[in-house]
């Protein structure tokens, strides 16, 4: 049993799987660095990036997939749900040898629609979370002196808000310019913040929905449970790791008042907290149905409940 | 009085008002701008209140103030209750500041009648037109018009909103004049009907002119109170449909009843009819998207809507004669009004019997609700379950109902139609009408 290890990047998957369709290996398993643990009954290998096979790979596949099947693919990579193997076994159907392989036989086509059928529900899990954060981030407006340290490893991402989102975010993803560690400090003045700990890794596809509506403000999200920050100056968003707050920043995160807000912010935050107590008729009370609609794992950053 | 007083106070007076759509437009950010509306896939829900209903607009009344006495508002006259009056700076400043936060997707601007409807018209609209002007917001803005209102008004406010909306609230001119003595039906229809000439006037000169500025892009919709006076769910749904088609409505909104007064001209209920609302959503789905009229789903000796069963399984069980329906050969229209199948599964089933017969187990994997739809389909000529007799099937589907609501201890599953909306009901409808 052998088992692909690669660094966690969209990079390095492509890379791996360009090694599972080439190299002859029978591969049972995909993972990242992170989830990979050893275990008596399998053997690692661990793959290099390798951005020359990573190139290919992604252009052999968006020339046989359409949009909508390549964004799928990655969506299914930003779900961290262990769908590396099965996005392999996908390609492989795709292959010619892979077309020739079973025929039409019954079995075969149950293999497709269960791998298809995997893939693409995976995929309409992230775009719902998507779609829920959309709604459910909140930003907070603060003020200087937020950060203690951020890296932006990744480019710059140009966005055009109807454009192809799946290419887009493996364009944001796959372009690597060096890691130039420096810390952001360049935003003066108000900008907002707002912190999202999200199931899958969806930051970069909430980017160009929030850079197209608050073009005019400079804010910043952050992904706590994966340290990644999405930084927008006014201009262009950067994509950014290794993000650490201020001490002030996370006293006011956990509901503590840090002196670090100021008046507006507070106040606006109270007439919040009326309107969603004001708006809801007791007459019709169903806390069951607000908890269906917004699951209790998302309320810990939303304002009206703090 | 400080704002925060103000706004509990104007929040709680427009909570009775059902509408909570914030899609369908097409406003997109301008540069230096605020926001957008140009979401076009489906509405952006923010929050759900404590009642279970999406919060995703600021909505609020301009003043509670009102000169009307309608017996069944809370904000009568008569009343005696804490009344405010905002300011456009007011209004703008808590939608910008709640905005920006990404609290909402935009506002919901009501109020009741300050003065007269001109007076109060004016100062909605100034809030608006400043709002759009003088602060760049491009958010979703939903502007009621006061009955009674100036043309020139309404005219002007289509232009900054995205959603215009007159509320009819009582389904009938007699319940109009027996507990809204300062309303008439007139004055209701012809501001809608003039702000349906507009659309569609609009929408030819759009394709005229590139640059012709839009008129309340997201259509219209109304209100209607269910339970207040003792019109019947046919009258009610015949009315809709006449709304739907002759004025162009995008919504209809149903309201259950709320007793907010002691009045021996209303009704004495304890609680809201929370199942007749919600029949009543399914039945307008029905009317809109899946080609049935009122007059099918409901009969004159019989007016009101089945409590226990979906309008769709009751109108099929009258109408024995048209199934079983053929999987495999029925059309689109005709798989609608299976009960069990709905527009998706029913175009899945369209598409997946090109490729090869389907049985039992594949439509329960295309999505269909096999529990109603057992009883209505076969499958290359072969039943699942036979019951041809009306009162057998009945039976049994009942049977289903009451097991699971014993289980759940009756909960009553409300404000379906919110839900909906806010997940591509509302993107169906600017698909058809």
């Amino acid at each position: 049993m052998l088992t692909y290890v690669y660094d966690g990047s969209l990079e390095g998957l492509f890379t791996a799987l360009y090694e599972g369709l080439f190299s002859g290996e029978e591969v049972a398993e995909i993972t990242n660095n992170r989830r990979y643990r050893p275990s008596l009954f399998s053997t690692a290998k661990v793959i290099a990036t390798d951005p020359e096979k990573a190139r290919k790979l992604r252009r052999f596949l968006q020339k046989r997939l359409s949009r909508q099947a390549f964004q799928n693919l990655v969506y299914c990579y930003l779900s961290e749900s262990g769908m590396e193997k099965t996005i392999l076994s996908y390609i492989k159907l795709l292959m010619p040898a892979g077309r020739k392989a079973g025929g039409n036989s019954h079995a075969r086509s149950r293999e497709i629609m269960a791998v298809l059928g995997a893939i693409t529900q995976t995929a309409r899990k992230v775009a719902y979370e998507v779609h829920r954060f959309h709604g459910f981030l909140r930003f907070r407006q603060v003020r200087v002196g937020t950060w203690k340290n951020a890296c932006p490893n990744t480019c710059t991402s140009a966005h055009t808000p109807d454009g192809d989102p799946g290419a887009e975010v493996a364009d944001t993803l796959l372009s690597s310019c060096g890691n130039t560690h420096a810390s952001i400090d360049e935003c003066d003045g108000d900008f907002y913040y707002a912190p999202i700990e999200p199931d899958h890794n969806i930051l970069a596809l909430l980017v160009p929905h929030f850079t197209a509506r608050f073009a005019g403000q400079k804010w910043f999200i952050h992904d706590r449970r994966r340290n990644l920050g999405a930084y927008y100056d006014g201009r262009e968003c950067r994509l950014v790791s290794g993000v650490e707050i201020s001490d002030q920043l996370a006293a006011s995160l956990q509901g503590r008042k840090a002196g670090s807000e100021d008046e507006e912010e507070m106040l606006c935050r109270e007439l919040w907290q009326e309107y969603f107590t004001s708006t809801a008729l007791e007459e019709r009370k169903n806390e069951k149905l607000q908890k269906q609609h917004m699951p209790v794992r998302y309320w810990k950053y939303l304002t009206e409940f703090e | 009085m400080d704002l925060l007083e103000k706004l509990g106070i104007l929040a709680s007076a427009a909570k009775y008002d059902v509408s909570c759509a914030s899609s369908g437009s097409n406003r997109k950010n301008t540069p230096g701008g605020l926001g957008n509306s140009a979401e076009a896939a489906m509405g952006i829900c923010h929050s759900w209140s404590a009642d279970g209903r999406c919060i995703s607009l600021l909505k609020i009344l301009y003043t509670n103030c009102c000169s009307h006495d309608c017996a069944y508002c809370i904000n009568r006259r008569s009343n005696d209750l804490p009344r405010a009056v905002f300011t456009p700076e007011e209004v703008r400043k808590l939608t910008i500041g709640f905005y920006r936060r990404n609290y909402i997707e935009g506002l919901f601007l009501s109020s009741g009648v300050l003065k007269t409807a001109d007076y109060t018209m004016e100062l909605l609209l100034r809030t608006v037109k400043d709002l759009r002007l003088k602060d760049n917001f491009n958010g979703y803005i939903h502007l009621k018009v006061i009955p009674g209102a100036d043309r020139r008004l309404v005219r002007e406010a289509g232009f900054y909103a995205d959603r215009l909306s007159v509320n009819i609230e009582l389904p009938s001119e007699r319940g109009l004049r027996l507990l809204a003595p300062g309303k008439d039906k007139e004055a209701i229809l012809q501001p809608m009907a003039y702000i349906n000439e507009r659309i569609v006037a609009n929408q030819e000169e759009k394709k005229k002119f590139k640059r012709a500025k839009a008129f309340s892009p997201a259509g219209q919709s109304t209100q209607l109170i269910v339970g207040a006076t003792p019109e019947s769910d046919l009258q009610i749904l015949r009315l809709s449909e006449g709304l739907y088609k002759k004025m162009g409505l995008k919504r209809v909104y149903y309201s259950a009843f709320i007793p907010v007064a002691k009045n021996p001209l209303l009704p004495a209920i304890d609680t809201p009819p929370l199942r007749r609302e919600h029949r009543l959503y399914q039945a307008d789905w029905l009317l809109r998207f899946y080609g049935f009229s009122a007059d099918e789903l409901l009969e004159t000796p019989a007016p009101f809507l089945d409590e226990d069963l979906d309008p769709k399984t009751v109108w099929a069980l009258r109408n024995l004669d048209f199934f079983p329906v053929e999987i495999h050969r029925a059309s689109y229209r005709m798989l609608l009004r299976v009960p069990g199948i709905g527009e998706q599964s029913a175009r899945r089933i369209i598409s997946a019997r090109r490729w090869g017969t389907l049985g039992f187990p594949e439509l329960a994997k295309l999505g269909v609700v096999m529990k109603r739809a057992r009883y209505f389909i076969t499958c290359r000529g072969s039943f699942l379950e036979r019951l041809d007799n009306e009162e057998r099937i009945r039976a049994r589907l009942l049977a289903g109902v009451k097991k699971k609501e014993s289980l759940a201890g009756r909960q009553l599953p409300l404000n379906f139609a919110a839900g909906l909306e806010s997940y591509g009901g509302e993107t169906d409808a600017d698909l058809c009408l």
